[in-house]
């Protein structure tokens, strides 16, 4: 009995790899044969923002806190990183590093006063504080460099080789993208994605087996933090020139976004979303303009017809989907067809 | 004196509300005891406050010769108590096998480390984990069950999970409010039956609440009657049946 129950389970793990292993594939040779600068440059700040979106994910849709602000810190590791290489002439690697552990920090600091709060108000303090932080990266100019913000940050140079080119380029993020996603997986699938996971599903229920809701819920959200600055500072790198601009609010709502249409509660959903929402607009350069739109569209489809997005699990979406109605309406309607012959 | 659970005077006030007023009872080791009552008379009441969701306004709680009174709902699996929830409070978005893994966490000692690097020593903790999840699933009837999400599963079977979570928690004390509520009587009687089989095995000590006399009558060693948060009558399923209070205020109604 119980090893036919194992080898089940290994075999839907191995399935999941194996799919895995293909896409890696696939964006291991895609520059091999894409040659358009263009569509990889879409692909690279694809990877960028995909590591933001992990970090979203596991605050917002592993543990069911509602960060809207997420962006700020974002933004956050984005000056951290920049300002690393460029004022305390760091390596590319340290600044990466300084940018993750500041954005964590700050992230840490955030989430104490979250823990008591519903939903609703930790999205409050979240924007918040999104807020203050555009006020700051606009008028400390002295430090962030006001509404110009930073511009000249070095390229990256790792182990001695220089990265410039656009396919190099390419292959840093997906590096970090890759490894970002690993280590992040690694730990939803431990006690620790379980706990998670229980708050968001059940706050008291998990509490009740001992969880403890407070230590965990610092913990998403600090995790959470050092990957996002972790993308903000390869942002920096990528594009050599910052401002407040690059992390308004529009950016934070983007980022939900592409977590909701990829689906609440799945990492390659995250990866999904945030192809979607960089690289739709860009090709087709007349709804770029409209990228906020499209999003609104998209959510309101999403809710409508599958509210756990493309990747998300059935059960996150309860039965609270328009086409679910549908279903449940005609089932009861058929129900009462059969009762009245 | 010294018996497993012992509830002293409990007062449990919301406002002007006296949920729970100077309640007092005890549970023996091994024992089956019943709560039952009218509705809003305050059972629910009872066990938050011996699990401490709400601290209490007076009284004490003394569990296996400690005082407990007061200590904190997650403090509950390390004291050794778990419980269940009138209304389910399990995790819908998860499987089936995630739910039970959960309520291992506390003999889960993989650390941060082991876990983001999944290190031999982690997958060594996992596996024990999933092994016992796996053997309380078997024990319950669930595991055919154990990848499906939790959410799409009947309200029956996810009865069963939440009953599942607390048991591997391993407690010596369990307490299971209403776990037969909204069941139909083959659905109810089957629990009760698992139940039973499941103390018997592991040799707990369960406290349960049911609105069901017929459920009680059978499967609890002694039962406590409550009326508007106090002692109305206590003594074996029989007794209670007879008792004149008892028929007044619980049976005669229906
Ligand atoms: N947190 C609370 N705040 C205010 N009143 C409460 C609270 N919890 C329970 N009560 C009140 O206590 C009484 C007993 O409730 P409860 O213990 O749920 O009853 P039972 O489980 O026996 O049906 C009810 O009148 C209820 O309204
Ligand atoms: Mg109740």
């Amino acid at each position: 009995m119980n090893m036919k129950t194992l080898n089940k389970f290994s075999l839907s793990r191995n399935k999941a790899l194996v799919a895995y292993l293909i896409v890696l594939l696939l964006m291991i040779i895609a520059p091999l044969v894409i040659k358009d600068a263009f569509i990889l440059r879409l692909f690279t700040t694809t990877y960028i923002f995909s590591i933001v979106c992990f970090g979203n994910m596991l605050v917002v849709g592993y543990t069911g806190m509602l960060c809207l602000g997420f962006v700020a810190f974002y933004g956050i590791g984005s000056y951290a990183g920049a300002l690393a290489a460029k004022e305390l002439g760091f390596g590319f690697l340290l600044s990466v590093l300084f940018a993750g552990i500041v954005a964590a920090i700050v992230g840490f600091v955030i989430s104490l006063p979250c823990l008591r709060l519903s939903v609703d108000f930790v999205g409050l303090i979240t924007t918040s504080f999104l807020n203050i932080f555009l006020a700051i990266a606009r008028n400390w100019r002295s430090l962030t460099g006001g509404p110009n913000g930073v511009t000249g940050i070095p390229r990256p140079v790792i182990f001695g080789y220089r990265i410039a080119s656009v396919t190099s380029f390419y292959y840093l993020m997906l590096i970090f993208m890759v490894l970002s996603f690993i280590l992040l997986n690694n730990i939803i699938h431990s006690k620790y994605g379980r706990m998670l996971q229980g708050i968001r599903d059940n706050e008291l229920g998990a509490v009740s087996v001992g969880v403890d809701s407070r230590k965990m819920k610092i913990f998403a959200f600090t995790v959470g933090s050092l990957f996002a600055g972790i993308a903000g500072s390869l942002y920096s790198f990528y594009i050599s020139a910052i401002n407040p601009d690059n992390f308004i609010f529009n950016i934070s709502t983007q980022i939900m976004q592409m977590c909701v249409l990829g689906g609440m509660g799945s990492l390659p959903g995250a990866v999904i979303g945030a192809a979607f929402f960089t690289v739709v607009p860009e090709l087709y350069r007349s709804l770029a303009l409209y990228r906020i739109g499209l999003g609104g569209i998209i959510m309101v489809l999403c809710m409508l017809f599958r509210p756990q997005g493309l990747l998300g699990s059935r059960a996150f979406a309860g039965d609270k989907g328009f086409a679910d109605r549908i279903k449940r309406a005609r089932v009861v309607a058929q129900q009462k067809k059969a009762a009245a012959k | 004196m010294s018996h497993f659970l012992e509830v002293e005077h409990l007062k449990m006030y919301f406002g002007g509300v006296k949920a729970v007023d100077d309640l007092s009872f005890y549970v023996d080791e091994h024992e089956l005891l019943g709560i039952i009552g009218p509705n809003g008379s305050g059972k629910t009441t009872v066990f938050n406050g011996v699990t401490g969701i709400y601290k209490p306004t007076g009284g004490k709680v003394i569990f296996d010769g400690k005082d407990i009174t007061g200590q904190s709902l997650r403090n509950m699996v390390y004291l050794g108590i778990s419980r269940t929830f009138q209304n389910l409070r399990i995790f819908k978005a998860m499987t089936v096998l995630d739910n039970i893994m959960i309520g291992d966490t506390k003999n889960n000692h993989s650390n941060l480390f082991n876990a983001v690097f999944h290190t031999p020593r982690y997958r060594k903790y996992e596996e024990e984990a999933r092994q016992n999840a796996l053997e309380i699933l078997e024990m319950t009837g669930l595991t055919e069950y154990r990848n499906k999400y939790v959410g799409s599963l009947p309200y029956g079977m996810q009865k069963r999970i939440e009953f599942a979570r607390a048991v591997v928690v391993n407690p010596k004390l369990l307490l299971l409010d209403e776990p037969a509520a909204g069941l139909n009587s083959k659905e109810a009687e089957e629990l009760m039956e698992l139940i039973i089989e499941v103390k018997n095995r592991k040799g707990f000590t369960i406290i349960m609440i049911d609105h069901n006399m017929k459920i009680m009558m059978s499967s609890a060693e002694r039962i406590v009657a409550m009326e508007t948060g106090q002692l109305l009558a206590e003594g074996t399923p029989s007794e209670i049946q007879n008792d004149p209070d008892v028929i007044k205020a619980y049976l005669g109604e229906g």
